[in-house]
């Protein structure tokens, strides 16, 4: 069976890149090229790709949006932002919203089919200062705030919290180490502990919500 | 105080208020005249049968008034006025005199029948001259009723109420006879004459007396109160001499209205007494008029002085041995300068004048009025039965007094008011101001903050990635780069821009996700130089001074060390550490490469510059190698700068 893959970039050499790329393998092939947001809207309406790679700065608008529309109507579907630096703002934005990899512009053709690759078999990769901003983010909303309203605990608890595992995992990704040092330091492989991480940027994407939910009663329950 | 003029405020209501107090005075005065129709029984006699008798020989003020039949009895109106020096029949000028005035009164069926009872009695609203003799005639005697001398020296201004004892009821007819005896040389005066019941005339000489001497003694009191204040004020604020000088008036007052409160003294003291009695009122009118005048912002000193002159000199002038005439002349002197005065008052209050200096005015022409009624009455020139005024003045004086008073507390107020309303808006101002400097400053720090940030950016860019850049442009211009050599050095320019971007992540002061994201960024340069690398990261403690370009300064030294080992060593692997150690953090770089000697590095290596780099973090780099031994770098970071 074949990945189907949509790229979704308004420079032309950098998306025949990754076209390229993919097509130059068995398994994969490449199902359409878009330069614009509402173009790649439409291609994701109609293609229904298994995979979206995608990049934010696009002319009529903002990658994200696109990220938002494939999370809220394609589930099935992996996004991966193509990011140039993979750095923290833009990546962590992108994965609030849905995605659940990123891909370096400069990446070579075989790393490009090797992270789709991880990906689709349910693994993300993660830089250390994602790692750190995530550690953050969910240990900031489940130790400090929460306790205070009766409705947090249970609301963070399961679907929208780490487990301890998982809190283990970003904490070594966030010293640097890699998938393949973090596997053996965890008694893990390598394979789980990507699962791991894309199972944490699933839980953004909740943890998020959930966040904004409860500011938003909290708010409420100020304003009364 | 002040004659600062004020458009608003209750200037109405001070007049209503003098205006009300006014219309009072006038009716009491007019009041203590005018018989009261509700009383009755009681009957007013306006004549009197009159007989004057020379005290000379058997005949002394003892004695009874002649009898009923006696030629001496004369028909007189009353009241009866005598102010000029009369011969009387059969004395002497120097000699004493009696009169005796004569009243029937006949009490009508049905009055005196209500009557029955009550006691009678005689009512004298005023007599002056020496202390009265009272008696009735008893079927052909006459018997004493009543003898006035233990109230002589208050006689001339206490009203005298005498009860006819045994004569109550049921009475028809009842003959009384009043003597005043007199000197020759000296006027007198007897009031018209009042009989009846004594409830009927106690009403009648109380209400006198509340009008002639309970009233003026209570204004008097009030005014030394007030004084005593103005005086205590004045000790504070020498310079504002109004305060003194109704401290003054107030004083003069009390002494011009001692008589009101004190048993006159005998003799020797008793002229004294008499003589500040009459100076008073010019020391009150010198002291009232130097009060006035404070509240004009010129000054009349030329007025003022011949003030003091005239007071000082009419008071000398008239010292004990007196003579009535010499007093009334310096009244009448003083009448006449203080018409002037107040009338060069009145044009000064008239051609903008303060509000107070009107008041003042106004108070003084009433003053001026009662003084002049006084001064008629004393002369005997206008019925003996008015009451005095002048002590009524001494409230329109309080009253000018309190509403000058009020209004410079009421302008001190509102001035200070004012004040901080100014103070605050000038606060807002001022604080308006430092804002706008504040706002500016931290525009210019901005600016310079950007301008710095801008140059340090442009010295990495110069540095790393713009001269590579230029140096790979040259290379292919001169075609001496293949493909394979142009990809790697595209390749570590972008890295080097991404350990740029790195930099400028927030990390909060923590050199962990720093060292992490530097180690993703080296390993694809690692692996493709066949290099393995060992990666060991422990809990490193914060450096509060490690901010973007610290942080640029660590990676550049790192990236550099990294170089060394890829280019020069020829090492197989590499560890990179990192772990807390003697109060900082100690990063580690080891290959297993050739080696250098330390003594006499080759150019190229760049130490020199990570020494520099070293130096600017405030931090310690060891570069520990020997040929064949590999490199160690050593790079300790102090957790406070």
């Amino acid at each position: 069976m074949t990945l189907r893959i949509l790229v979704v970039d308004d420079d032309p050499s950098l998306r025949q890149g990754f076209i390229d790329a993919v097509d130059s393998t068995r398994d994969m092939s490449a199902v359409g090229g878009a330069a614009t947001l509402a173009e790649g809207l439409h291609l994701l309406r109609t293609l229904r790709p298994d995979v979206l790679l995608v990049d934010l700065g696009l002319p009529d608008g903002n990658g994200i949006e696109l990220i938002k529309f494939a999370a809220r109507h394609h589930p099935d579907c992996d996004v991966m932002v193509i990011s140039v630096f993979g750095d923290e703002y833009h990546v962590l934005a992108s994965l609030v919203a849905g995605a659940t990899g990123y891909l370096l512009k400069d990446a070579r053709a075989s790393e490009i089919v090797e992270q789709v690759r991880v990906l689709r078999s349910g693994g993300s990769p993660i830089s250390a200062v994602i790692a750190r901003q995530l550690l953050l983010r969910f240990v900031a909303t489940a130790g400090g705030v929460a306790p205070a309203n009766p409705d947090g605990p249970e609301l963070l608890n399961g679907e929208s919290s780490l487990s301890p595992r998982e809190r283990e995992v970003l904490l070594l990704c966030a010293k640097g180490y890699s998938y393949e040092e973090v596997g053996p330091m965890l008694g893990i492989s390598r394979h789980t502990v990507t699962t791991f991480v894309k199972r944490i940027y699933r839980k953004l994407q909740v943890h998020s919500k959930t966040e904004a939910l409860y500011e938003a009663r909290l708010r409420r329950l100020i304003d009364e | 105080m002040s004659s600062q003029r004020c458009q608003r405020g209750p200037q109405s209501a001070g007049r209503a208020v003098l205006a009300r107090l006014l219309a009072v005075l006038l009716a009491l005065a007019l009041c203590g005249c005018m018989p009261d129709p509700q009383l009755s029984g009681a009957r007013h006699f306006v004549r009197a049968d009159q007989a004057v008798l020379a005290l000379e020989g058997a005949i002394d003020a003892d004695a009874p008034p002649p009898l009923a039949g006696d030629p001496r009895w004369r028909p007189v109106d009353l009241p009866d006025v005598v102010s000029r020096t009369v011969a009387v029949q059969g004395g002497s000028t120097a000699g004493r005199s009696i009169v005796w005035y004569r009243v029937t009164w006949t009490g009508s069926a049905d009055a005196t029948a209500a009557l029955r009872g009550r006691p009678l009695g005689l009512y004298v609203p005023r007599a002056i001259g020496q202390p009265l003799r009272v008696w009735r005639v008893e079927g052909e005697r006459w018997l004493p009723v009543h003898d006035n001398r233990p109230w002589a020296a208050e006689q001339w201004n206490r009203p005298l109420l005498a009860e006819v004892p045994g004569l109550a009821a049921p009475a028809e007819e009842v003959t009384l006879a009043v003597g005043m005896p007199f000197r020759n040389d000296r006027f007198r005066a007897m009031s018209s004459l009042w009989v009846g019941p004594m409830a009927d005339l106690r009403i009648r000489a109380d209400r006198r007396t509340a009008l002639q001497l309970s009233m003026p003694q209570a204004a008097t009191f009030a005014m030394v109160a007030l004084g005593a204040l103005s005086f205590a004020v004045w000790l504070r604020r020498r310079h504002e001499r109004a305060y003194l000088y109704f401290a003054l008036t107030s004083a003069a007052w009390a002494a011009r209205n001692l008589h009101l409160f004190v048993n006159i003294p005998a003799d020797p003291w008793r002229d004294w007494f008499w003589w500040m009695n009459a100076a008073s009122i010019s020391w009150m009118m010198l002291a009232t008029y130097l009060y006035a005048f404070q509240f004009d912002a010129r000054r009349y000193p030329r007025v003022e002085r011949a003030l003091v002159v005239l007071v000082i000199g009419g008071s000398l002038l008239t010292v004990p041995p007196w003579d009535y005439d010499v007093l009334l002349a310096q009244h009448a002197v003083n009448l006449l300068a203080a018409l002037i005065v107040t009338l060069l008052l009145t044009k000064l209050a008239w051609r903008g004048g303060s509000r107070e200096l009107r008041v003042i005015v106004a108070a003084l022409w009433l003053c001026l009025i009662f003084a002049t009624h006084d001064w008629l009455l004393v002369a005997m020139r206008i019925t003996p039965e008015t009451i005095y005024l002048l002590p009524y003045g001494s409230m329109l004086v309080i009253l000018s007094f309190l509403h000058a008073a009020m209004w410079r507390f009421n302008g001190a107020i509102e001035q200070v008011e004012a004040t901080n309303t100014v103070l605050a808006f000038k606060l807002m101002e001022r604080q308006r101001e430092l804002e706008l400097n504040h706002a500016r400053l931290r525009t210019v720090e901005r600016a310079q903050t950007v301008l710095i940030e801008r140059q340090r950016m442009m010295r990495d860019m110069h540095d790393g990635v713009g001269s590579t850049l230029i140096a790979t442009l040259r290379a292919v211009e001169r075609g001496d780069l293949q493909t394979d050599g142009l990809i790697d050095v595209l390749r570590s320019a972008i890295d080097d821009l991404r350990v740029t971007i790195d930099s400028l992540e927030p990390i909060a002061h923590d050199l962990t996700p720093l060292l992490a994201s530097f180690r993703v960024r080296m390993s694809r340069r690692l692996e493709a130089a066949g290099l393995r690398l060992h990666w060991t990261m422990g809990d490193l403690p914060t450096l509060p001074w490690l901010d973007a370009p610290q942080a640029l300064e660590v990676l550049r030294l790192l990236q550099e060390a990294l170089a060394n080992s890829i280019k020069h060593a020829g090492a197989r692997s590499i560890a990179i550490s990192a772990q807390g150690a003697g109060g900082g953090v100690l990063v580690q770089v080891l290959d297993d490469g050739a080696g250098f000697d330390t003594a006499r590095p080759e150019a190229g290596r760049g130490l020199p510059n990570m020494r520099e780099r070293a130096r600017l973090l405030g931090g310690r780099l060891t570069i520990e190698s020997s040929r064949g031994a590999g490199t160690a770098v050593r790079l300790w970071l102090p957790a406070q700068p």
